[in-house]
């Protein structure tokens, strides 16, 4: 199975909302759209599930375009919402059925996502009964009830508690298990760099980045450099031509040139009889290459 | 399909259910039995009684009018007629001003002939001055010629009526015009609070974000058809219910001698082809105005911008609606009327008030529905299209134009 999106536009009155944007998956895994509010993730979901009408390029799903009536996917919006006067069990059958499933099947099917979920008790309650939390794990299940291959989570873990994130996010990685072709949007890029392969990064539609993440993210070398030490080294750092990036309450982050930089300044507080705790050189984190490509402050 | 089928099964069920459409339900129930009982009640109540309900304050000098207070106490059995003193008149008509239930008759003289004055508290006291006069004139003719001397032929001559009767040439009796505009209030409520419920229902998967998932899930115009195939078929099981109660309370608690204004109510106007295209007039007229509804609620993001949105349909449905009241009620057939016949947004209320009473022809029918038709068609086709282009477009609310440049 492959999914191929290929050169989407749309643009809403003078707008250009989302400007060729492409990408593929032929293999299952997690794939990020990212980008800040209001760059073209939702407008990129819609367009590829056949929501809105694209302006031009192709969204295919085993060469076929992508649509409710030729493949079954399953699409979780970022604005959540659950019929709050129905009981779960019934807008979960109802989901189901709209699916193409059958009464029976539905009711199975919604009954084991709801144990795998820890909501099982909550079947028989009116949705607005229930926490925000176990709504949000709802909507999920509204999303995958009919075994979709391909499921699109727009801001999945956004208001989710700790716990919940947590749940969430070992099922997402069970999904993968299961052959589950997943693509997430987010604005969190931690939560984007600790699932994704692949990712499209969007700026004000355009987009500004797309690839392997490993690859991505090799290709900028070492460039940030963490220590810990039991005194104050950022004065040394600077004689050593060091820029702080952050000064935490246990450790403070550089951005270095390369490695030769970290040794001479690895060699400089040696030398000074600091001996850190912790000395880590790494690559930069997305949430910083996308600020750099953003434009955003540093 | 399938889908349509499956929005309508949840939107009859979730609406069917709920505690407000219960309880409403419930109450209009109850209102029809009691209205259907209101005549064994009162005429419980008003069987003849032997303590007369009524006071005649009667005040003058009947010299010229002997047999006046006789002639008055037949025209009001239920009134005590009291010989009154001209001197306490202010004191009766203080007693009048306040109880509805007395009156004053006097009798004074006014360039040599009797006047008759009535006093009572408003123009819908149960005494009318004309049926008072009506009484009385002849009295006072028939002294008056026996005093100039006339003969008792002539004087009989006098007092008689010309024989008198009134033929209807059409088929529109009292019950048909009453029933008749009975169904068209009927078909008001049914057709704009129905409608009502579409947009509300639509309005409330907005506002509450489902949606988003609804429309990945089903395409929007089987979401669109369903829901108003929905709400139309709850309108009709209710709109049954209610009709079932009537009917029942009208055979069981409605006297059967029972009259509405000296005839007798009748239902013989509903033949089983007036009420077969009542019905189409009903479910035709119902998904016009749906759909319109429909694309109202799609519109807004908040439930309380909705009665803003519908202003447009709601405007439509009451001039659609006083065009057919006004036509029943003064029963003309002006070129206004001859044309809300076919016009697709007033024939559901025009049509059924005449058929019910005769008052239209089989061609203006078969045309008035093929308008019908094509308008729901025409109506809904594009409606699903501004359905679809709204239900995802939220915040400024849009114009019908935005939604048209949208409705790819």
């Amino acid at each position: 199975m492959i999914l191929t999106v290929n050169e989407l536009s749309k643009t809403f009155g003078e707008k250009k909302a989302v400007d060729r944007i492409g990408f593929s998956m032929d293999r299952p895994g997690v794939f990020g759209l990212i980008g800040t509010n209001g760059a073209g993730k939702t407008t990129t979901i819609r367009m590829m599930l056949g929501i809105i009408q694209k302006d031009s390029g192709s969204a295919l799903w085993n060469g076929k375009p992508i649509s409710r009536e030729t493949m079954s996917f399953g699409y979780m919006p970022e604005e959540r919402g659950i019929y709050t006067k129905t009981k779960v069990i019934s807008q979960l059958i109802y989901f189901g059925r709209l699916r193409g499933m059958s009464h029976g099947d539905a009711r199975k099917s919604a009954l084991s996502w709801m144990e795998r979920l820890g909501v099982l008790e909550y079947k028989d309650m009116i949705a607005e009964k229930v926490s925000k939390g176990n709504q949000q794990k709802i909507q999920l299940l509204a999303t995958l009830i009919h075994n979709p291959d391909l499921v699109v989570l727009d801001e999945p873990f956004s208001g989710l508690d700790p716990v919940n994130t947590e749940l969430i996010r070992k099922l997402i990685g069970e999904l993968v298990s299961d052959g589950k072709y997943i693509v997430m949007s987010s604005h969190q890029m931690s939560t984007v760099e600790e699932f994704c392969e692949n990712l499209v990064m969007l700026h004000n539609g355009q987009t500004i980045l797309s690839g392997n993440l490993k690859q991505i993210k090799a290709g900028y070398g070492h460039t940030n450099l963490v220590v810990r030490t039991e005194k104050d080294i950022t004065p040394v750092a600077q004689e050593c031509g060091l820029e702080l990036l952050t000064k935490r309450a246990d450790e403070t982050e550089f951005k270095i040139d390369g490695d030769e930089m970290a040794e001479t300044f690895l060699k400089r507080i040696l030398a000074e009889g600091q001996y850190p705790i912790k000395y880590e050189i790494r690559e930069p984190s997305l949430h910083e290459i996308f600020l750099e490509k953003a434009g955003g402050p540093k | 399909m399938k889908q349509i089928i499956t929005v309508f099964r949840f939107t009859f069920a979730e609406a069917i259910r709920k505690k407000a459409f219960l309880i409403i339900t419930s109450i209009v129930l109850f209102l029809i039995l009691v209205a259907c009982a209101i005549p064994l009640i009162s005429g419980k109540i008003s069987a003849p009684k032997d303590d007369p309900s009524k006071t005649i304050y009667f005040v003058g000098v009947p010299d010229r009018l002997p047999g006046a207070r006789e002639a008055i106490a037949s025209l009001y059995p239920e009134a005590e007629i009291i010989n009154g003193d001209a001197t306490l008149v202010a004191q009766y008509s203080d007693e009048v001003r306040t109880d509805s239930d007395k009156a004053i008759i006097e009798l004074t003289e006014s360039e040599g002939f009797p006047k008759i004055r009535v006093t009572a508290k408003t123009f819908m006291s149960f005494i009318d001055v004309n049926q008072v006069s009506d009484v009385l004139t002849p009295l006072f003719v028939r002294e008056e010629m026996k005093r100039l001397g006339a003969s008792d032929d002539l004087i009989e001559l006098s007092q008689m009526t010309l024989p008198s009767e009134f033929i209807m040439a059409g088929n529109m009796d009292l019950s048909g015009y009453i029933i008749g505009i009975a169904l068209l209030m009927i078909m008001f409520f049914a057709i704009y609070y129905y409608g009502y419920g579409v947009s509300m229902s639509i309005a409330n998967e907005k506002a509450s974000r489902v949606m988003e998932t609804l429309i990945v899930s089903a395409k929007p115009s089987h979401v669109l058809i369903g829901k108003c195939l929905g709400m139309g078929l709850l309108g009709l099981a209710q709109l049954s219910a209610f009709l079932l109660t009537a009917a029942l309370g009208y055979v069981l608690l409605v006297p059967k001698d029972f009259t509405l204004m000296g005839m007798p109510l009748s239902l013989s106007a509903f033949t089983f082809s007036s009420a077969v295209l009542v019905l189409l007039y009903f479910v035709l007229g119902y998904s016009l105005y749906a759909v319109m509804n429909a694309v109202c609620g799609a519109l807004v993001d908040k439930i309380e911008d909705l009665s803003s949105a519908m202003m447009p349909v709601m405007f439509i449905t009451m001039v659609s609606f006083y065009v057919g009241y006004f036509t029943a009620i003064s029963g003309t057939t002006n070129i206004v009327s001859k044309i809300a016949v076919y016009v697709p947004f007033s024939s559901p209320f025009v049509v059924p008030f005449k058929l019910l009473n005769s008052d239209i022809s089989i061609s203006d029918i078969v045309i008035s529905i093929v308008l019908l038709l094509t308008a729901v068609v025409v109506v809904a086709w594009f409606s699903a299209r501004l359905y679809t282009a709204s239900v995802l477009h939220y915040g400024k609310r849009l114009r019908i134009k935005d939604l048209y440049l949208q409705r790819k």
